[in-house]
């Protein structure tokens, strides 16, 4: 499994949630120049979370079930946890949009995420 | 067409919800809902397993209308899930209807995106995506980065040019906006289509309700597992009795006048009730579990788990009658509805036990059975406003009551307490705390938008 290019692609999809929820709330033009050095923790952030939760269900049972079928049998009970998860944790930080913005982005990137591992199969036999 | 019909109700979903709080907007919402879920999957409301959910569904969007209550918001939110779970699959249980429904809101787009890939999984096919891939990160990302570096440094060097960038302005577009409608069309679009989980749907469709006898059982161990069962049945039935007989003695003899002797007796009792009825299912479940529900001299121990039940209930029973002497003593409060709520349930759950054993069903049966009866309950417990409620019992009917609590209880008694304001049991502090929260309430209603209306919203204005 390709972790570096997963964990790349990851942080660009991240990054463009995150900062697309969190521009209209800042009033300053200077913020913008946040953007690539934002691209570091967001690059760290996605890598752990992939490299924690997503590639281990893979790597425990590759070796009986193809991608597709992990995919199949394991993707709806890892969506519903993170959904869950990052609900709790946006109404623990009652609200604040930073929370929405960064829990959101890892929502829809960790889904994504499975969908692109899931992909790999289907690319390797090229 | 349908994709239309998806956009119109994205544009109406941040129409409903952006910057709003929760009121009319969640039964426009929940016909929404039921429009795009009917468009798209007109067969399945034809079953009535579905139509039940989807007027449970009705019910508590009218009750969070009526009196915007937590547990109606919770009902509401659940109830949709499990609506849309039944539509993916009306013949599963509740609980695998629930966790359908939250699949398909929350994910159906990437369970739909990875089946399109698996479909298309040929090598022309990965091939010419990759490079389009690819491709468009050249011909679009590149020169877009480049531009936009580019600007800055002209900026800098010509003024006028600097002057004529600022002009340009997008604040007309409400970006937020624009988020809430790309989510409300994510919705829309993954529950267009609801999807079931497998192999958990499939399984559970598979699975009966009955149990299912064994090929030559050994008759020797069933006997000495009757045997044990006998005994320990009858050991147990002895003691609940005992133990009911002393309670009965004991609610007739307490002095109720003393609110804090009261409670423990009440609560002890309900936690001696937990045990009672757990360890009773747990018995109950290990006895019938296989072959014993099948072997021909089972009757005694059946007979004696029926009793067992009966006893049970009966200790319900007594603990109801305690639990309705505080409250007539001391008022309604949360927590003693919600003993009442328990109540009703663990006697429902003992009857479910009671069929379980004389219709030989498994556990799967009473998971089913309970978890369906308990969101009937939610359902229906959503529709009562039990602030006012508690504040009308109170008020009239209570012998002592507690008027602090009534004051510090939702909006939703600030009416009644309005109406009752001159109640003697009420001081004059109380009644101006009273005042503020009527005046407050009433600027909030005041302040409401047309989607974030309630019932009380219509009868201020009358």
């Amino acid at each position: 499994m390709r972790i570096g290019n997963t964990a790349v692609k990851a942080t660009g999809m991240a990054s463009v949630i995150f900062w697309i929820i969190i521009l209209p709330e800042l009033s300053s033009d200077s913020v913008i120049a946040l953007i690539p050095l934002s691209l570091i923790p967001i690059f760290i952030c996605c890598l752990f979370t992939i490299v924690f939760t997503v590639f281990p269900v893979f790597w425990f049972l590759e070796s009986t079930l193809s991608k597709q079928q992990i995919f199949k049998i394991y993707f709806p009970y890892y969506a519903i946890v993170v959904f869950t998860v990052s609900s709790i944790a946006i109404h623990q930080f009652k609200y604040d949009v930073f929370a929405i913005a960064f829990f959101t982005s890892a929502f829809f990137t960790l889904l994504q995420t499975w969908v692109w591992i899931s992909k790999q199969d289907l690319y390797e036999k090229v | 067409m349908k994709q239309l019909f998806n956009i119109i109700a994205a544009i109406g979903f941040s129409t409903l919800f952006y910057k709003q709080g929760l009121g009319l907007n969640l039964i426009v919402f929940s016909m929404l809902t039921i429009s795009i879920l009917f468009t798209n999957r007109k067969a399945a409301f034809t079953k009535t397993n579905v139509i039940i959910k989807t007027i449970g569904y009705l019910i508590s969007g009218i009750a969070v209308f009526l009196y915007q209550s937590d547990l109606a918001i919770i009902a509401n939110i659940l109830s949709f899930f499990i609506l849309v779970g039944t539509v993916s699959e009306h013949k599963t249980a509740i609980y695998i209807s629930w966790l359908n429904g939250c699949y398909t809101t929350i994910a159906a787009f990437f369970h739909r995106y990875q089946e399109r890939l698996q479909q298309s999984n040929n090598e022309d096919t990965i091939e010419k995506r990759k490079i389009d891939y690819l491709y468009w990160i050249k011909i679009v990302g590149i020169p877009a980065i480049v531009i936009i570096l580019f600007i800055g440094l002209y900026r800098n060097g010509n003024p006028v040019f600097d002057n004529l960038i600022s002009k340009i302005d997008f604040s007309f577009i409400n970006l937020q906006w624009v988020l809430i409608t790309v989510l409300g069309y994510y919705l829309f679009n993954n529950i267009s289509r609801p999807i079931a989980i497998e192999p958990l749907t499939k399984t559970d469709l598979s699975t009966g309700n009955g149990l299912l006898r064994t090929e030559n059982p050994s008759e020797k161990k069933l006997e000495g597992e009757k045997q044990l069962g006998v005994v320990l049945m009858s050991a147990l039935n002895l003691l609940i009795t005992l133990f009911l007989i002393t309670d009965i003695a004991y609610v007739l003899q307490t002095d109720i006048t003393n609110a804090s002797e009261f409670s423990n007796s009440v609560h002890s009792g309900i936690n001696a009730l937990i045990a009672s009825i757990i360890f009773a299912i747990v018995i109950i479940l290990y006895f019938f579990r296989g072959d014993l529900n099948f072997y021909k001299k089972n009757k005694n121990l059946k007979w004696l788990t029926y009793v067992w039940i009966i006893l049970n209930s009966a200790l319900v029973i007594v603990i109801s009658i305690k639990n309705y002497q505080y409250i007539t003593s001391f008022g309604l409060t949360y927590k003693r509805i919600g003993v009442n709520v328990y109540l009703l349930l663990t006697l429902i759950g003992l009857f479910t036990t009671l069929i379980k054993v004389s219709n030989i069903k498994n556990l799967w049966y009473l998971l089913r059975v309970n978890t369906q009866i308990a969101f009937a309950i939610l359902i229906l417990s959503s529709t009562f406003n039990w602030d006012n409620t508690i504040t009308f019992y109170n008020l009239n009917n209570a012998e002592r009551t507690d008027t602090n609590y009534l004051i510090l209880l939702s909006d939703n008694n600030t009416l009644l307490l309005k109406e009752s304001i001159n109640s003697p049991l009420f001081s004059e502090i109380q009644r101006e705390s009273i005042n503020r929260k009527y005046n407050h309430y009433i600027t909030r209603l005041e302040n409401h938008s047309w989607q974030e209306y309630l019932y009380d919203n219509f009868k201020i204005k009358n």
